[in-house]
């Protein structure tokens, strides 16, 4: 009997959120789970078990769940986010207290509309807390790579989350 | 010392904690100087909490380990 299997809510958490459904985050989680453990033999003793999962994880969605997803894993920037290029300032605390009611729901949104290889790079650093080096091992992608679109999705959802204070501030002055 | 411009450009990586030391105090020393930045740099603290919070208040399904252990065996 397996007991306490490590990373397993934020294995889960990343697979609800490249799938969008619980079903399929548990289908997920279970496949990557059975391959860990065949191949277990190629883990690296001392390295990051955690990241090694995530690997797993990644490889199983893109082989068996590529054909289904309503996402694209190969990056589309431009389709991604047109204005990616263009600095966006960052949130002011005001911005961010205005955000403290809803921002799950519209932060979650945004993420739904970002293409795998941003989000995974994105939920890795910033519910993981894990370091570039880390996620360019999980992810096979060079440390720019990394950098550059963590950067992106990071400037996609202050746009997107300006916009939804800008939208709501205007709508509070239009109730007037 | 390091421009307001330069801090700003540099915030994600001094708080993704991918700086080298030099470079870190380098931000350090102007947020201890600049209001402007450092209050820039308390909101987006502020911001990537609330996120990690929400994003990551995800746990997996009580059942879902005792499906797998009975896969595994």
């Amino acid at each position: 009997m397996v007991q306490a299997l490590p990373c397993q809510d934020a294995l889960y958490r990343m697979a609800l959120r490249m799938t969008g459904q619980v079903a399929s985050a548990e289908d997920l989680v279970q496949e990557a789970w059975l391959k860990a453990f065949r191949k277990y033999h190629r883990f690296m003793k001392g390295t990051n078990f955690k990241a090694w999962m995530f690997r797993v994880l990644t490889n199983v969605y893109i082989s068996e769940y590529r054909r289904r997803a309503r996402k694209p894993v190969l990056t589309d920037l431009a389709a991604f986010d047109p204005g990616c290029e263009a600095w966006v300032p960052y949130l002011s605390s005001k911005d961010v207290e205005a955000l403290k009611e809803d921002l799950g729901d519209t932060a979650k949104r945004a993420l739904d509309d970002m293409p795998i290889g941003f989000l995974m790079v994105f939920l890795m650093a910033t519910v993981e807390d894990m370091k570039y080096r880390e996620i360019s091992a999980t992810l096979g992608l060079p440390i720019g790579t990394v950098m550059s679109r963590l950067s992106r999705a990071r400037r996609f959802l202050r746009r997107v989350l300006v916009n939804r204070i800008r939208d709501r501030n205007a709508l509070a002055v239009r109730s007037r | 010392m390091m421009k307001c411009h330069e801090v700003r450009r540099y915030l994600d990586l001094f708080m993704d904690s991918e700086m080298s030391v030099p470079e870190i105090i380098r931000v350090l020393e102007h947020l201890g100087l600049c209001r402007d930045c450092d209050q820039i740099y308390k909101a987006e603290e502020g911001f990537r909490a609330l996120l990690k919070g929400t994003l990551g208040a995800v746990d997996a399904p009580p059942g879902l380990e005792a499906r797998i252990a009975r896969a595994l065996t």
